[in-house]
């Protein structure tokens, strides 16, 4: 048999190449096993039964365009009336700014929430609207019980309409608050224009 | 960690090279094991390991917070809220000088609002490459890091209850968005005069890190200081401490949308303190706590941290 010979560089590289071939390939394992291992994460229902699902949340009706809000004509049917405003600010060191107004619509029955175009409060994580009758909110979350109602989820500027359910129409509060941590951020006291 | 080897240069006699054990470390079983070794907030450093030479950190690290840097920087309370992460980290050296390979990430992220729900889930990994400029009198190395979104950027409660899909998106294990980080690395490893009971190194290093996905670019920076005692015995304890930092370019709030640290306009000025305890040969265990002299969008609360590592 013929013994072939191995070039000096070669014999160099060889254990190198092993390295070089190894630790990419190995590392490259992981970040394949970590794309292919699905990169979706598991949620953890942590709330009570009682707590799901409802919190005072109401189904977001189309509420229409936001653009459209304080505008004075609904339909042929009527004039809008505005019967409660509220100007809002910032709690828990939050800055908010901007007006909202509970307006009465054309048909005398139906009656919108509507913030202003200049609306502006914290980018804080799932802000919902809570309309309440008492004048705390915090930690203690939304109270179903205490007639607080959650309109559900909120931008965090600009105008925004909410359609209020039978009964809701007459709020003493309106709140910008952060479901998921339970902060109130901004909130409007509403009174008579 | 080049910790370790930094501070076994100083014991040398101040040899700017490192030194370095001879046997290869070619064989996939204890990458494996290496690559289950370690946590996030360690990155390569100046010291470039020699070929076939491997670093492994695995670590845990958890958070509890009931308050938050919100946007603005101010302090915030919020409902409890806990991350838990295992991270790893993983560095070897490619080519004697101008190359070394990292890879980090967490392995597992579980994100929680005590009795509301969490998240939890495979984490972002990071690719690191690094490269030698200059090895004395001091060492100076450029890196570049390579940020994987393998984490998920918007979880889903996987049910019809908005609240809980809501909750969910609060609380992601990923950034959703490819990453680079360009940074210099600077170090030297020292000991005082021959009374001088400690053996010392320093660490700095300054970079950029550009998003995408609609992200603000950053600013990085660190600086590392690390002493080990002279004495036998005690030589096995080692003492870090440091000074993390990164600084959004957006002068705006960001979006403020989560506490996880994962959103956009995250900022800090970030203490810490790093005790290890070395077990066996190159074995260590450690801890280590981070807090935050200022923040944006991040909980408001110190970052504890167990960890092995390992390096060869």
């Amino acid at each position: 048999m013929h013994h072939h010979s191995t070039s000096p560089w070669l014999r160099r590289l060889r254990p190198r190449l092993s390295r070089l071939t190894l630790l990419p390939l190995f590392s490259l394992f992981l970040l394949g096993a970590g794309i292919l291992a699905g990169c979706d994460a598991r949620y953890i229902e942590l709330r009570p039964a009682s707590a799901r699902g409802d919190l005072g949340l109401l189904p977001r009706p189309d509420a229409g365009n936001p653009g459209d809000a304080g505008t004075g004509m609904n339909d042929a049917s009527g004039t809008e009336v505005v019967v409660l405003q509220g100007i809002l600010s910032g709690l828990n060191s939050y800055n908010a700014t901007g007006t909202v107004s509970v307006v009465r619509l054309g048909d005398g029955v139906t009656h919108e929430l509507r913030f202003s175009s200049d609306f502006n409060s914290a980018g804080v994580p799932g802000p919902v609207v809570v309309l309440t009758q008492r004048d705390v909110l915090g930690n203690g979350g939304i109270m179903e019980a205490q007639g607080d109602v959650n309109l559900g989820a909120s931008a965090t500027s600009g105008a925004q309409t909410f359609v209020l359910p039978p009964g809701a129409e007459s709020p003493n509060y309106v709140w910008v608050y952060c479901l998921p941590f339970t902060v109130d951020t901004a909130r409007a006291e509403m009174t008579a224009p | 960690m080049s910790a370790e080897r930094a501070l076994r240069s100083a014991k040398r006699g101040l040899s700017p090279v490192f030194g370095v054990v001879s046997r290869l470390v070619a064989s996939l079983p204890l990458l494996a094991l290496l690559a289950l070794l370690q946590p996030a907030s360690a990155s390569a450093q100046a010291w470039i390991r020699e070929p076939g030479h491997v670093y492994g950190k695995l670590a845990y690290r958890v958070i509890r917070a009931e308050s938050l840097y919100d946007g603005d920087g101010n302090v915030v309370g919020i409902a409890p809220y806990r991350q838990h992460a295992l991270g790893f980290y993983t560095e070897v050296g490619i080519v004697k000088r101008w190359l070394m390979l990292s890879l980090d990430g967490d392995l597992f992220r579980r994100s929680i609002i005590v009795d509301t729900g969490g998240t939890q889930g495979l984490g972002d990994l990071r690719l690191g490459l690094y490269t030698g400029l200059v090895e004395a009198p001091f060492r100076l190395a450029f890196g570049v890091q390579l940020g994987l979104p393998t984490g998920d950027a918007s979880p889903s409660s996987g049910t019809n209850d908005p609240i809980a899909d809501g909750i969910a998106r609060t609380l992601p294990t990923g950034d959703g968005e490819v990453d680079v980080a360009l940074r210099l690395y600077a170090g030297h490893s020292f000991s005082g005069g021959e009374r001088w009971p400690f053996h010392h190194y320093v660490v700095a290093d300054l970079g950029v890190w550009l998003r995408s996905q609609g992200f603000s670019h950053q600013a990085v920076y660190r600086v590392e200081l690390g002493t080990t005692p002279r004495a036998e015995g005690w030589d096995r304890l080692s003492l870090t401490l440091r000074l993390n930092g990164v600084q959004t370019f957006n002068t705006g709030r960001g979006n403020g949308g989560s506490p996880s640290g994962l959103g956009d306009g995250l900022s800090f000025l970030s203490p810490g303190v790093d005790l290890s305890l070395r077990l066996v040969n190159t074995l260590r265990v450690g801890f280590s706590m981070d807090g935050a002299v200022y923040a944006n969008n991040l909980p408001a609360a110190p970052n504890w941290q167990v960890y092995v590592s390992m390096e060869r």
